[in-house]
């Protein structure tokens, strides 16, 4: 029974986000290999289990997967058959029962992946649960980051928009102060957390404050109900405040990145030709995915050190 | 029944704390308490302490539409165990007594328990706010306490009407304050833990302005109120001054609000999830400090089928059992004198629940003997597998606990032995 997961950055500490962070730089090499595939993990199964609708995420789970020659299982389980009664228990135990050896839940109520352990011995990873975590987004954005900006210790952060509801921020958050940087949370009061005084971080309301002293202004996705709820009065207003217009990306820093977890709003978090400003990483953000997923998985999974990597051969 | 007798035990009552040995007649009454009795029977109660039963004001035990979380005889097999020899049934969803056929169905249930079990009515329709039951009718059936929150609680006038009306049939309206009109989708307390969590919270603030409106309207109308499960110090203070103001009102506060506080949730286990929620280190430790100002300790026992509370945190039904843990909680977690603790989990809520002339008070010749018999010192720790609940699911789960039932008599006839309920026969 392992003892390993990836279920928040907790579990893996400043160490393990080094390491994952390292192992991504070999499994970088194989991602530019004529075949991109490596055996690392040939005979290994990995359930992806996603109670919440993800394209992108699964698509990268499953594409890392099969760059490792694992084997992975597909179950994408709709709000339906929680209806239907299937407990959270049977379907673990079911999927426990087939023989996985690692298990990637998405789940739209927080804590999921941290009670998988009491019916499985599989390694979990969480690929998003509720409003709580995000780990392998945290750690590609610190991928991404290190890679355009050589390192994160020193900088500067700021996280801007619906907090409250961000799961990609509280795992941001934790990786970024992890690795040294420092971390404000822009956006209004309606959309930050009741309470974070032991976060670590600065808060405001003023997004004009700090773009000009910022090395990653990491712009979240607004949800579009959020303005039915009254979290803020439209998302006119919204853009005005907290979008990231031309305008405010031209009072950035030199040396400075554009961030997003995707899918984007354009026009509203950001504007409309932001994705394709010279100094945006969201695409990179997306490919360097792949490759931190396949990091977690051979971090949980293979021989774990960097120094043997065993079956790391090319095919 | 022959005659028996309670050797060598500590009895303690409203009257003061004193050695004796306690008589029981053959028709389950006290006798005679003193020294050097002798009886037929002899139970060997040295070192324990002899006390009335305890009243428990609000525990779910089920009803005709549900008997999968608990049933009469297993929430009562649950109730004695704990010590209690009286329990008020509380209706929750789908169990509803807002008609007087239901609440005589959910009565003649109760002639299964194995405690005197007092059936409460709703004093709304469905046991939503917006209608009022006919109070006269249920009343009629011999129901004299009635629950009547029902979310959201914002309709003022049937509220007000409600509590006017009641007032002819002398009954006490059992509010519980926990309305979602502010955190529709919170199920954990709001504060650092819930953001850390990313778990929608459930402010203090929303029980207190409840408890403020209530008994507002409480004074306005001189209805008789008893509020349920008090999570907060400033609730406590509100009732206060309004008890100081001349409000009938009681209040009481649940043994899980006092010992177990928000952080558990960190764990994500749905056992944590009660409403109203776990509160903060902080908040418990001022709702303690006012605790002599509190009418009582109930459990708020509410039962779930276990693999609903298995689902994940935000899915999980609302809910924790109580019964066999709340005086083990309360020893252990009020720094109060045992009669204290007396006084809020035996004499005053069998006050409230009306029926102080069996239960709780005095312990005198002639009354029925409905006895609780305990260890005040001796620490366990709680295994939800062993409890005598349907439900084994239970917010105290390895907790330790101080103090511990082992005998538990109900007019006379001893249904708990050494910890162990009786073969009743069912």
């Amino acid at each position: 029974m392992t003892e390993n997961h990836i279920r928040g950055i907790d579990d893996l500490g400043k160490s393990g986000i080094e390491e994952i962070l390292a192992l991504s730089d070999h499994f970088h090499e194989v991602s530019t290999r004529r075949i991109p595939k490596v055996p690392a993990l040939r005979g290994k199964t990995i359930a992806l289990l996603f109670y919440e609708d993800s394209t992108r995420t699964r698509l990268s789970f499953e594409t890392a997967s099969k760059r490792l020659s694992a084997d992975s299982l597909n179950f994408s389980i709709g709000s339906s058959s929680v209806k239907k009664g299937e407990s959270l228990r049977d379907t673990i135990e079911t999927i426990s029962a087939m023989g996985v050896d690692a298990i990637v839940v998405r789940h739209g109520s927080a804590g999921v992946p941290w009670m998988l352990p009491r019916w499985t011995d599989a390694a979990v990873i969480n690929a998003g649960d509720g409003s709580h975590e995000h780990p392998t987004q945290a750690l590609l954005d610190c991928y991404t980051i290190r890679k355009n900006l050589g390192e994160l210790n020193g900088k500067r952060i700021a996280i801007v928009g619906d907090i409250k509801h961000s799961r990609v921020a509280r795992s941001n958050v934790k990786a970024f102060l992890a690795l040294g940087a420092s971390v404000t949370l822009v956006g209004p009061k309606t959309l930050m957390p009741f309470n974070t005084d032991d976060w670590g971080v600065e808060t405001t309301d003023q997004f004009d404050s700090v773009i000009g002293d910022s090395d990653v202004l990491y712009m979240l996705r607004m949800q579009l109900e959020r303005q039915q709820k009254s979290f803020v009065p439209s998302l006119r207003e919204y853009a005005k405040e907290y979008g990231l217009s031309d305008s405010r990306a031209q009072s950035m820093k030199p040396e400075s990145l554009i961030m997003h977890p995707g899918p984007m709003n354009r026009g509203v978090e950001v504007s409309s030709n932001i994705k394709e400003h010279p100094k945006s990483v969201v695409n990179n953000q997306v490919a360097n995915g792949v490759i931190i997923r396949m990091s977690a998985l051979y971090y949980l999974l293979g021989a774990g050190s960097i120094t043997k990597l065993e079956g790391f051969n090319d095919e | 029944m022959s005659e028996l007798l309670l050797q060598g035990g500590r009895v303690l009552d409203k009257a003061g704390d004193r050695l004796a040995d306690v008589l029981i007649d053959d028709e389950g009454r006290i006798a005679e308490i003193g020294k050097g009795l002798k009886g037929k029977e002899t139970l060997d109660v040295q070192g324990k302490i002899v006390s009335s039963g305890f009243v428990d004001l609000n525990a779910y035990l089920g009803g005709p539409e549900d008997q999968l979380s608990e049933t009469i005889i297993s929430g009562t097999e649950s109730a004695v165990k704990g010590g209690y020899t009286a329990v008020v049934a509380i209706s929750r969803n789908p169990v509803v007594a807002d008609n007087a056929s239901s609440v005589k169905a959910l009565i003649e249930l109760s002639e299964e328990a194995l405690c005197e079990t007092i059936v409460s009515g709703s004093a709304t329709l469905h046991n939503d706010a917006g209608t009022m039951s006919p109070l006269g009718e249920i009343s009629d059936a011999g129901v004299k306490l009635f629950s009547a929150s029902g979310p959201p609680l914002t309709d003022f006038e049937t509220t007000r009407r409600i509590m006017e009306y009641s007032q002819k049939y002398d009954i006490t309206l059992l509010y519980s304050c926990s309305n979602s009109y502010l955190s529709p989708k919170g199920v954990m307390n709001e504060g650092a833990v819930s953001s850390q969590l990313g778990i929608p919270g459930i402010p203090a603030v929303a029980e207190e302005i409840e408890v403020f409106q209530l008994s507002q309207l409480a004074l306005l109308t001189g209805a008789n109120l008893h509020f349920q499960q008090i999570s907060t110090a400033k609730s406590i203070e509100i009732i206060n001054e309004a008890k100081s103001n001349g409000a009938s009102i009681t209040c009481e506060v649940s043994p899980h609000h006092i010992s177990l506080d928000e952080s558990f949730i960190t764990s994500f286990d749905a056992r944590y999830k009660v409403l109203p929620p776990l509160r903060s280190k902080q908040e418990i430790a001022s709702v303690k400090e006012l605790i002599t100002s509190v009418d009582a300790i109930a459990t708020g026992h509410s039962p779930c089928q276990d693999h609903l509370k298995q689902q994940a945190f935000a899915d999980a039904p609302f809910g924790t059992t109580g019964l066999e843990a709340a005086l083990g909680a309360s020893i252990m977690h009020l720094d109060i004198p045992l009669k204290e603790i007396l006084r809020l989990m035996s004499w005053s809520p069998a006050e409230i629940a009306g029926i102080a002339e069996t239960h709780g008070g005095d312990l005198v010749p002639g009354r029925p003997a409905n006895l609780a018999v305990f260890d005040p010192e001796a620490t366990w720790v709680v295994k939800g597998d062993q409890a005598a609940s349907k439900c084994s699911v239970t917010a105290f789960e390895d907790i330790e606990l101080k103090g511990l039932v082992s005998h538990t008599l109900v007019n006379g006839k001893l249904v708990v032995i050494d910890g162990v309920v009786q073969d009743h026969g069912r």
